[in-house]
C-alpha cells in the first residue's frame, strides 16, 4: 500500500499559519462534524458542516489540509450565514468567548483527487476511477463526533474501503459515526467506481480584459485543454465513435458568459472553427464551444475564443476617490472544470496609473507593457496567476486605476495628426523640385 | 459581397467621373484630367483589392490550397529567426530522413516582403499578424500590379490606354486565380514585378538612360528573388533586343539599356543563393549571354566601321562574324560535354516540348497545373480579351515603336507557353490586358471623334454610335464574368470544403483542419507522417509533424518510395515504413463525401510515381483491361494494395445512400470490391468527422521474447 504510506507522510506537512501548534491544539473542540463528499464530478466537493466549541477565547479556526492536494476552500458561518475570509486555511471570524459554540459550514473541493484506474481504456468501455482522501476528517482539533457520506457519480463500486461503521448502498458509502478522534488522525479511505463525468482539465487557461473607454471591453480566453481521464488504449474508430459514443469522451464545452455578450469568435492558431453557438438564458448566455474533434482519453487541444462587452456595465468610477473600478470575473463559467495554471490578463487604456487588485483569494501579480494600435508609450498590462483553480473561482474581483480625461482623446489626436502630417508631406513634395537641372531629358522615341 | 457590388465599382468610376466632370468647369483643362486620372486609379486600386476578397467574406482569414502553406510557414520561421537563420534554414521536418535545406531551395523575395510589411507595421504600433499580413499581400500587390500596367500601357501607347489596362488587369480572371486573398503564392509578387521589370525596360529603351536601366535590373533583382519565371524575362528582353537589332532599330539607347541590365541584374540576380552561378551556366541564360555579346560586337563594329574603307572593312566584318561563332560554338560545346554549362532542367524541357513530361518524367506531368490549357479555359480566364488581344496586335503592326515590338514579342511567346501549362496563363493575363487596352481605345478614339462630328456627315455618327456602344456592352460583360469567375472558381481556399444541401444551407467539411489538428495536438513531437505528396506542406505547416514528401517534389526517388508503400500489400508496405521511421499514415477518402479529389484517385499516379524507379510496380496489375476499378471487377492487386486497403477499412459497414448496398462509394458511384478486411500491421488512430481524412498508426514490431 504505497499509496497509504505516501498518505501519511504528507499529512505531517499540515499548513498551519497563525499561532504555535500547542495554542492551537487546544483552543477548539470538534462537537460534531457531518461531511458529505460530492464525486458525481472530476471534482471532490465535500461539504462539512463543523459544530466547534471553544476551549478558550479565539478568533481564528483552523482547517488541516494534505498539502498534496490542490483544494480550493469557501468557509460560512452558519449562524449569519456569511462567507468568511479564508487565508491559507485558517479562517477569522468573529470573537468567540471560552466554552462558546461556533457553526460552520465548509466547502472543500479537491481538484485531480480521482484518478483513472485503470489507467488506460478502450473506446467502448467505462472509465473507473479510484478516490483516495482519509475517512476522518482531518482536523487540529480533538473530534467527538463524525460522520461521512460519500456520494458516487454510478452506483457500479468495484471496491470501497471498510473502517466499521461503514456501508454502501447504491451509489452512497457512509462511513461513521466514529466517536473521540484524536486530532491529526488518519485512516486510508479508497473508493473504485466508475465515473464517466467528463475529466476535463485546463492545462492553461490565459484569460485577458482588454478595456477600452470608448466602449467596448474586450474578452478573449485562450484554452489548453486535456482529457485527463483514463486514456485511450488501442485504436480510435470513427465508425463506432459515430454508432455508439463511447461513455467518457468529452464532445463539447459550455460556459457561461454575462448577456450582453456579442461578437463571438472561436478559432485555434490555423484558423476559425465553425462548431459553436450560443443560446439566451434569463440571465446569461451559454457558449457551446466544440472542439474541432471529440476528445478522448489522454487527448489534447488548444483553442481561444472571445466576445466583447459594453464596458458600461463593468466599468464604474469610484465616487471617493475618482478611480475607474472594473468589477470582472477572474474565472470562466465552466461548470466542473480544473485549471491547473490560471492567468488573467488586465489590458488597461494607455496612460493608467495606481493600478490596484481587490480579489477574495490571494493571487501572484506581476506588470508587463503591451503596444499595440494607435499606443505611444504601451499600455499597461496586469497580469494575475493562480495555481490550481476549480470553478469556485468563478468570482468577481475588481481593478482599479486612475486614468485622466484627456487620454481618451489620444487615440483621435494620433489618427488626425497622422492624416494632417501626411497631407503636408504630400504639399511640400508637390512644389519640391527634384531635377537638377530644369529642362527635362529629351524623350527621342523613334516613331510615335 | 455578392457579385454585384465589384461590378457596381467599375460602374460608379463612370458615374462619379460624370459627376466630377460637371463640378470641375472652372478648373483648366489639365487639372481636370489629372484629378479624373487619380480618381479612375484610386478607384482601380480599391477595386483591384476588394474584387479578391470573397474567400475572406465567405470563409475567414486563412491561407488557401498547397504551397502558400509552405510560404507562410517559411514566413513566420523569417519573422521569428531573422534573415540570416532564414538563409541558413535546414528544415528536418520535411523529407525525412534527408531534410530540406530551405534557404538555399527557395525563392525568398515573397517571405521576405512580407516579413518587411509584416515588420514596418509593427515599428508603428500597428500589431497586425503575420497570417494576415501573408493573407492580403497578394491583394494589395494586384493593386500594384494595376498601377504598374497603368504606367508600362501608358508609356507604350497612351494615358487612356494605361486606365484601360490597368482596369482590365484589376479584374482579369487569369491573374485573379493565383492573387486571390490567402493565395500567398510566388506569382503573386512575381506578375507585379514582371511587369515593373517590362515597364522599366521600355522606358530605358525609349530613355537610354543610364538610371532606368538600374531601375530596371532592380526591378528584374526583386523578380528573380521572387519566382522562378524571371527565367522568361531574361530571354524576352534578349529576344526583344535581337528583334530590335534584326530590323534595323539598333540604337545606342538600346546599347545602355541592354548592357546595363544584362550586367547589374545578372550580377544581382546571382545573389539569390537558389539561382546562384545559373546564369553563367545554364542554357536557360545562353540567350541572354550570346545577345550581350552580338550587341557589342555589333557596337563595336559600328565603331570601327566608321574609321575604315567599305572593302576592308567587310573583309573584317567576315573575319570576326567566323571567328566569333567558332568560338562560341566551341565553348558551348566544351562546356555541354564537360557538363559545366547545366543542360535544360525538366520543366524547362516541358515548356518547349510539351509532350516531353508526359513520357519521361511522370512527377511533372501528375501535377495539375502543369497540365495542358483547354480552349475553354482560355476564355474562362480572359473572356473579351481573347478576341481584343488579336485587335491589339493589328493595332502594333500597324504602327511599329521599339515598345510595340517588345509587346507583340511578349504576346505571342506567352500565348505559346499558356498554351503549354496552365498555369502559365497567369504570364499572359497582363500583356492580353494590355494589347486588348490598346485595341479598346484605339477603337474608341476614333469612334467617339465620329460620334463628336457635326451631323451632317454621313454615317459618322450611326457607325460612331454602334461601336462605343458594342464596346460599352462588352466591356460591361467582362465586368460582370470577371465577377462571376473570381466568386465561383477562385475563391475557395480547398482547406475548408463547403456544399449546398438540399434545402439551400450550406455544409462546412472542415476535416483537413480536424485531423491537422489532431494530429499537431495529440501525436509525439517527432512522430513521422506518411501521406502522399500533396498533403506534405500543409501537414508541416498546420500539424508541426515530420513529413516524408512534400510539395517541393525535388527527390523523385523518394516519392517514388512512399508511392511505392501505398501501392505495395500491408506487409511489404509495412517493411516500407519501417524502413523510413513512418509512425502515421494519412490518406485523404472522399467516398463517404462525394469529394472527388481523394487519394484513390491519385492512385494511379502512385504506382507510376512508384513504378518509376521499381519496375515491379507495374501499372497494368492495378488496372482490369486497361481500366481503372476499385468494384468487384478490380484487380486483386489493387484490392489489396495498402491505399486500397487504408481508404475503405471498414467502410463496409457503412450505409452511404438508401437503396444502396453498404461500402457504396460516392465519388465511384461503385460499390466496394473488396469487403470485411482487417489491419495487421497498422491501426486506425483517427478518422475526420465526414471521413475525409484517416490517419493510422504504424504498429510497433511484435515483442520477439
Amino acid at each position: 500500500m504505497k499509496g497509504q504510506v505516501l498518505f501519511f507522510s504528507a499529512l505531517a506537512l499540515i499548513l498551519l499559519i497563525s499561532g504555535s501548534m500547542a495554542t492551537v491544539a487546544s483552543s477548539w473542540v470538534n462537537q460534531d462534524v457531518v461531511r458529505s463528499i460530492d464525486l458525481t464530478s472530476q471534482l471532490s466537493k465535500s461539504t462539512i458542516q463543523i459544530k466547534a466549541r471553544a476551549l478558550k477565547e479565539s478568533s481564528v479556526y483552523q482547517l488541516a489540509i494534505d498539502s498534496s492536494y490542490h483544494s480550493s476552500i469557501q468557509v460560512f458561518d452558519e449562524d449569519s450565514r456569511l462567507p468568511l475570509l479564508v487565508k491559507f486555511d485558517s479562517i477569522s471570524h468573529k470573537k468567540v468567548k471560552s466554552e462558546g459554540v461556533l457553526n460552520l459550514k465548509v466547502i472543500v473541493t479537491l481538484m485531480g483527487q480521482m484518478k483513472p484506474y485503470p489507467e488506460h481504456i478502450t473506446q467502448t468501455q467505462g472509465q473507473l476511477v479510484k478516490y483516495t482522501d482519509n475517512h476522518y476528517f482531518s482536523t487540529p482539533y480533538k473530534t467527538e463526533s463524525q460522520k461521512t457520506t460519500v456520494k458516487l457519480a454510478t452506483a457500479k463500486v468495484e471496491s470501497a474501503s471498510e473502517l466499521s461503521p461503514s456501508s454502501v448502498k447504491g451509489n452512497t458509502v457512509s462511513y461513521g459515526p466514529y466517536k473521540n478522534i484524536e486530532a491529526f488522525t488518519v485512516s486510508a479511505m479508497s473508493i473504485h467506481f466508475e465515473n464517466n463525468a467528463p475529466f476535463l482539465v485546463i492545462t492553461s487557461l490565459i484569460k485577458e480584459y482588454e478595456v477600452s473607454h470608448w466602449g467596448n471591453l474586450a474578452v478573449e480566453t485562450h484554452y489548453d485543454v486535456q482529457h485527463k481521464g483514463a486514456a485511450l488504449k488501442g485504436a480510435f474508430s470513427r465508425l463506432d465513435f459515430q454508432r455508439q459514443p463511447s461513455p467518457a469522451h468529452i464532445a463539447e464545452i459550455q460556459e457561461i458568459v454575462p448577456k450582453s455578450a456579442a461578437d463571438f469568435y472561436y478559432r485555434d492558431s490555423i484558423g476559425n472553427i465553425s462548431t459553436s453557438s450560443y443560446t439566451h438564458h434569463p440571465n446569461h448566455l451559454t457558449l457551446k464551444i466544440v472542439p474541432r474533434f471529440p476528445l478522448m482519453g489522454g487527448w489534447k487541444n488548444s483553442f481561444y475564443a472571445g466576445f466583447n462587452l459594453p464596458v458600461g456595465q463593468f466599468l464604474s468610477v469610484d465616487s471617493d476617490t475618482g478611480s475607474y473600478v472594473l468589477n470582472v470575473t477572474f474565472g470562466v463559467g465552466i461548470d466542473n472544470i480544473y485549471v491547473e495554471s490560471h492567468t488573467v490578463k488586465f489590458i488597461l487604456p494607455e496612460g493608467a496609473t495606481d493600478i490596484k487588485v481587490t480579489a477574495p483569494f490571494d493571487v501572484k501579480m506581476s506588470q508587463e507593457n503591451r503596444k499595440t494600435y494607435l499606443d505611444t508609450v504601451g499600455r499597461p498590462v496586469l497580469v494575475l496567476h493562480l495555481d490550481h483553480t476549480a470553478a469556485e473561482n468563478y468570482q468577481y474581483i475588481q481593478v482599479s486605476y486612475n486614468l485622466s480625461s484627456m487620454a481618451m482623446f489620444h487615440e483621435p489626436l494620433l489618427l488626425i495628426g497622422a492624416v494632417f502630417a501626411l497631407c503636408v508631406l504630400i504639399m511640400i513634395y508637390v512644389r519640391f523640385e527634384l531635377s537638377i537641372s530644369k529642362n527635362n531629358i529629351v524623350v527621342d522615341k523613334k516613331t510615335n | 459581397m455578392s457579385g454585384k457590388t465589384a461590378s457596381g465599382a467599375s460602374n460608379s468610376a463612370g458615374q462619379s467621373a460624370n459627376l466630377a466632370i460637371a463640378s470641375m468647369k472652372s478648373i483648366p483643362k489639365e487639372n481636370q484630367e489629372f484629378l479624373l486620372k487619380v480618381l479612375i486609379l484610386s478607384i482601380i486600386y480599391v477595386l483591384a483589392f476588394s474584387t479578391r476578397l470573397f474567400s475572406v467574406l465567405r470563409y475567414e482569414s486563412v491561407i488557401h490550397e498547397f504551397d502558400p502553406y509552405f510560404n507562410f510557414r517559411s514566413t513566420k520561421y523569417l519573422v521569428k529567426e531573422g534573415f540570416y537563420n532564414f538563409l541558413n534554414w535546414f528544415d528536418e521536418n520535411s523529407w525525412y530522413p534527408l531534410g530540406r535545406i530551405v534557404g538555399g531551395t527557395i525563392y525568398p523575395g515573397l517571405m521576405a516582403t512580407a516579413a518587411l510589411v509584416h515588420w514596418v507595421l509593427n515599428q508603428i504600433n500597428l500589431t497586425v499578424d503575420i497570417r494576415n499580413v501573408c493573407v492580403l499581400l497578394s491583394p494589395w500587390f494586384a493593386s500594384n500590379t494595376a498601377m504598374v500596367t497603368y504606367k508600362f500601357a501608358k508609356e507604350i501607347k497612351d494615358t487612356q490606354t494605361g486606365l484601360v489596362a490597368a482596369a482590365m488587369i484589376a479584374i482579369v480572371p487569369g491573374y485573379i486565380s493565383r492573387s486571390v486573398a490567402g493565395s500567398f503564392d510566388n506569382e503573386g509578387i512575381a506578375i507585379f514585378a514582371l511587369i515593373f521589370t517590362y515597364y522599366c525596360w521600355i522606358k530605358s529603351v525609349n530613355t537610354g538612360s543610364l538610371l532606368w536601366s538600374c531601375v530596371c535590373s532592380l526591378a528584374y533583382f526583386y523578380m528573380a528573388s521572387a519566382w522562378g519565371g524571371y527565367v522568361f524575362i531574361i530571354n524576352l528582353i534578349p529576344l526583344h533586343a535581337l528583334a530590335l537589332l534584326v530590323t534595323g532599330r539598333y540604337s545606342h539607347r538600346l546599347y545602355i539599356a541592354y548592357s546595363t541590365l544584362f550586367v547589374i541584374g545578372t550580377i544581382l540576380s546571382m545573389q539569390i543563393s537558389f539561382i546562384g552561378f545559373q546564369p553563367v551556366q545554364s542554357s536557360e541564360h545562353l540567350a541572354a549571354i550570346g545577345i550581350f555579346g552580338l550587341l557589342q560586337l555589333f557596337a563595336g563594329l559600328n565603331w570601327v566601321k566608321s574609321h575604315l574603307s567599305a572593302e576592308g572593312f567587310k573583309k573584317l566584318q567576315r573575319l570576326t562574324i567566323i571567328s566569333v561563332l567558332s568560338v562560341a560554338g566551341a565553348v558551348l560545346f566544351v562546356g555541354t560535354v564537360t557538363g559545366y554549362i547545366s543542360p535544360f532542367t525538366g520543366r524547362f524541357y516541358s515548356l518547349l516540348d510539351p509532350t516531353y513530361a508526359r513520357d519521361h518524367i511522370p512527377i511533372i506531368a501528375s501535377v495539375s497545373e502543369h497540365q495542358p490549357t483547354t480552349w475553354a479555359s482560355y476564355f474562362f480566364d480572359l473572356h473579351i480579351l481573347v478576341f481584343l488581344f488579336p485587335a491589339g496586335l493589328y493595332f502594333c503592326f500597324s504602327k511599329l515603336t521599339d515598345s510595340n515590338i517588345f509587346l507583340i514579342l511578349y504576346g505571342v511567346t506567352s500565348i505559346y507557353f499558356s498554351g503549354v501549362m496552365v498555369r502559365l496563363m497567369l504570364v499572359l493575363a497582363p500583356v492580353a490586358c494590355v494589347l486588348a487596352a490598346i485595341a479598346v481605345s484605339s477603337t474608341l478614339t476614333t469612334y467617339m471623334k465620329k460620334l463628336k462630328s457635326p451631323a451632317s456627315e454621313s454615317n459618322n455618327k450611326e457607325s460612331g454610335g454602334v461601336m462605343v456602344g458594342v464596346l460599352t456592352i462588352l466591356l460591361i460583360l467582362y465586368a460582370f464574368h470577371c465577377t462571376w469567375v473570381t466568386s465561383e472558381a477562385y475563391s475557395s481556399p480547398s482547406i475548408v470544403l463547403s456544399a449546398k444541401q438540399h434545402d439551400g444551407s450550406r455544409v462546412i467539411f472542415d476535416d483537413f483542419r480536424e485531423a491537422y489538428r489532431w494530429i499537431g495536438q495529440n501525436t509525439a513531437d517527432d512522430a513521422r507522417i506518411m501521406s502522399w505528396w500533396d498533403y506534405g506542406y500543409q501537414l508541416s505547416a498546420m500539424a508541426n509533424r515530420t513529413v516524408l514528401v512534400d510539395n517541393n517534389t525535388w527527390n523523385n526517388s523518394h516519392i517514388a518510395q512512399v508511392g511505392k508503400a501505398f501501392a505495395s500489400t500491408e506487409e511489404d508496405a509495412y517493411k516500407i515504413m519501417k524502413d523510413l521511421d513512418v509512425d502515421y499514415v494519412l490518406v485523404i477518402f472522399g467516398g463517404l463525401t462525394g469529394y472527388s479529389s481523394d487519394d484513390i484517385n491519385k492512385f494511379l499516379w502512385m504506382v507510376r510515381i512508384g513504378g518509376s524507379t521499381d519496375p515491379s510496380i507495374m501499372e497494368e496489375n492495378y488496372l482490369t483491361d486497361r481500366q481503372y476499378r476499385i468494384d468487384k471487377g478490380a484487380s486483386p492487386t489493387m484490392l489489396n494494395s495498402l491505399m486500397y486497403k487504408l481508404c475503405y477499412y471498414r467502410f463496409s459497414e457503412v450505409h452511404t445512400d438508401y437503396q444502396r448496398p453498404a461500402g457504396f462509394d460516392r465519388v465511384r458511384n461503385v460499390e466496394i470490391g473488396y469487403k470485411g478486411f482487417g489491419l495487421t500491421y497498422l491501426e486506425e488512430a483517427f478518422t475526420s468527422v465526414h471521413w475525409l481524412v484517416r490517419v493510422y498508426k504504424v504498429k510497433d514490431f511484435e515483442n520477439r521474447a
